[in-house]
């Protein structure tokens, strides 16, 4: 019998750990990353400390407030970034210029200019970069088979619905008009315990800039291309901190590629209500010979009982935490063989960009070419 | 209104006799009288059989509408009424000139699914409508625009309540003139927005149809994939796809019957007509010019 190679493994650090963990924790599921300590910047408020505290706490880890020094003292070689969405690149560009491997959460950024920044560091130091995602759920890498099998002939257009059945604070409308706004990182830290706080930090997001990465990275998987025009529609249907901050909980994005290929996106955070599970999500794609419907929850099993919590999802995902064992395996091929990663900084920068457009399509009802 | 029943005659596709006879026992106040498939001969040897005309796959800009107008028959045409908006106009002007009923047939708005998520959306379950998605997957066929979209555009209308504000196309041309593939982008009144593809690329078989609308208090999905079937013969499994049936015919046509006999407009009449082939138009404007149209006082200009 022969045994698989063995390997090095990965001292992780945590850098930031505000929202939710679930990418730091994907990253231990694997053998060959061990979480080593977690840092961040010691200027960040008590909350932003607390929470880094806790993890450290739960996973019997360090906790260090001054990044370069835990770089320094520890043994680590990939950095694990999960703060507020506008610091992400900041961090991940000090891991990078520090030569740390670096996985990072959703978004990228909230400006195109960290993006950029992040891609030189990334390429300048010869770090490996991954963007976490669900590019490796089972139903998405079957969709990658057929289409690479040809099965579908040649894919002309794709189309994503990634819509979240979850509610986000008072709906729309719902409270005196002579109330003051609410305050957006208030709102996104009171919903950290239900892991709705995608979008925590003090630059108000929408559904698009916070979600939008997850379908995009889809298309840019499955299609290979690269979106060079966008139009949008974007509102704030359901949720009064969408209404009160000005950002979207709704949207539609037409896509049109630079080699003829279109494409499209539905997406939203349209109220717990609205489906009896976590959310539609569903990719069509359409070939010269062919076409393709799937539903990205797939496999799933239905599970209800008598007082069952209104809170648990009945049906539940298969092989979902798989990815997260799948996504830090590529990491650590893409280390070891100096390959990409599945969805790299290029990538996740050219995603950001597809964002900022359409959110820029939403606000002036024009089409809007993706730079 | 009229006691007598409203003779109606069949006139283009007659070919289903099985589902005509079935849609005639069913109707209240009106009867099938008449199949052919030339309004010619129908017009020349049956005119005084009936008191209006139901009329199938009506390519021709409107020709056979506008002939059974002038010989004074009620006319429920099948949609699109013509290719654009000048030739439904001549359609509807003939009618109104003979004063007599002018509706529009084979729209989507009396299918059970759509009838389903219309009465849920009218009696507030769904809240305000948010976002329609529609996927209308077919095999190779060349008709024109119009043919392809007409009843989805009607449909978004019906469910959000007003036309788009905004109007934004994208289309594929493989080899023939017709596009392949057309995407639709909508926006309507208070944030509101519809995004439809439709497919003639599928390879010969059945289509596929998805619709789903996201309200602000709910959401409503009409998939082919949630009603698909196994069946097992070997290899992979086929899938069966349960169809809707063809009630929603019958139910179309006793909407007319109906306006004829209480002499009122149907609920697809010549102000719907207009504002769908309005929208086509702006569909087909927005896809030569690759950008997007806004309503300007009831005309669809650049943006």
């Amino acid at each position: 019998m022969n045994l698989p190679e063995t390997h090095n493994r990965f001292g992780v650090l945590v850098l930031s750990v505000v929202k939710h963990d679930y990418v730091a924790r994907g990253v231990a599921t694997h053998p060959r990353f061990e979480l080593t300590a977690v840092a961040d910047d010691p200027n960040q408020p008590d909350w932003i400390h607390q929470r880094n505290h806790k993890f450290a706490d739960e996973h019997g880890i360090a906790y260090v407030r001054d990044v370069s020094r835990a770089i320094a003292e520890h043994n680590v070689q990939v950095a694990v970034v999960s703060s507020e969405a506008e610091r992400h690149c900041d961090l991940s560009v000090q891991a990078a210029d520090a030569g740390l491997h670096v996985i990072q959460d959703k978004p990228m950024s909230t400006s195109l200019s960290e993006c950029d920044r992040l891609v030189d560091a990334v390429a300048r130091n010869n770090v490996k970069f991954l963007m976490w995602n669900r590019n490796l759920l089972p139903a998405v890498a079957q969709a990658q088979d057929v289409i690479a099998r040809g099965e579908v002939g040649t894919p002309y257009a794709f189309h994503v619905d990634f819509y979240f059945a979850k509610d986000a604070g008072p709906p729309k409308g719902s409270r005196d008009p002579n109330d003051p706004p609410l305050d957006w990182l208030e709102a996104l830290k009171a919903a950290h315990a239900t892991g709705a706080d995608g979008g925590v930090g003090k630059e108000p997001m929408g559904e698009l800039g916070v979600e939008g990465c997850y379908p995009l990275a889809y298309i840019a998987m499955l299609s290979g291309a690269k979106v060079c025009r966008v139009f949008a529609r974007t509102t704030a249907l359901f949720h009064q901190v969408c209404v009160d901050n000005h950002v979207e909980d709704l949207a539609t994005v037409s896509l049109e590629f630079e080699n003829g290929v279109v494409g499209s996106l539905a997406l939203g955070r349209i109220g717990a209500a609205s489906h009896p599970d976590i959310g539609e999500i569903k990719l069509h794609i359409l070939g010269s010979k062919g076409a393709l419907v799937i539903s990205e929850a797939r496999p799933e099993v239905g599970i209800y009982y008598r007082d069952q919590p209104p809170e648990e999802f009945k049906n539940q995902r298969l092989l979902a935490t798989d990815n997260d064992y799948l996504l830090a395996d590529n990491f650590a091929r893409a280390i070891d063989t100096n390959s990409q990663t599945i969805l790299d900084a290029p990538t996740s920068r050219a995603i950001a960009a597809t964002v900022a457009a359409a959110l820029e399509s939403g606000r002036t009802g024009r089409v809007v070419d993706v730079t | 209104m009229s006691d007598s029943p409203v003779r109606l005659a069949i006139v283009g596709d007659p070919s289903d006799v099985a589902i005509w006879q079935d849609v005639s026992a069913r109707l209240r106040g009106g009867c099938i009288l008449a199949l052919g498939d030339s309004m010619m001969v129908a017009l020349e040897e049956h005119h005084n059989e009936f008191d209006a005309v139901v009329i199938q796959n009506p390519l021709n800009d409107g020709q056979a509408a506008r002939r059974a107008a002038e010989a004074n028959k009620h006319v429920f045409i099948s949609s699109p009424v013509a290719e654009n908006l000048s030739a439904a106009e001549a359609v509807i002007e003939a009618c109104r000139g003979a004063g007599v009923c002018f509706g529009v047939a084979q729209t989507f708005r009396y299918q059970p699914s759509s009838q389903t998520i219309i009465d849920r959306l009218s009696n507030g379950k769904l809240g305000d409508p948010g976002l329609l998605r529609v996927h209308r997957w077919r095999s190779p066929r060349n008709k024109p625009l119009a043919e392809w979209i007409f009843s989805d555009i009607d449909l978004a209308t019906r469910l959000f309540g007003a036309k788009p504000t905004e109007v934004f196309a994208l289309a594929r041309h493989d080899v023939a003139a017709m596009p392949s593939y057309v995407q639709v982008h909508l926006g309507y009144p208070a944030g509101g927005m519809a995004i439809m593809d439709f497919s003639a690329t599928l390879p010969i078989g059945e289509g596929y149809d998805s619709l789903s609308l996201i309200g602000s208090r709910g959401a409503a999905y009409a998939d082919d994939h949630r009603n698909t079937h196994l069946l097992y013969g070997g290899g992979h499994p086929s899938t069966l796809i349960s169809g809707e049936g063809h009630g929603h015919v019958c139910r179309e046509i006793q909407t007319f019957v109906d306006a004829i006999r209480e002499n009122k407009p149907p609920p697809v009449g010549d102000v719907e007509c207009r504002a769908t082939h309005q929208v086509i138009d702006a569909v087909a404007q927005s896809l030569e010019a690759g950008r997007v149209l806004s309503d300007r006082g009831g005309q669809y200009e650049p943006a």
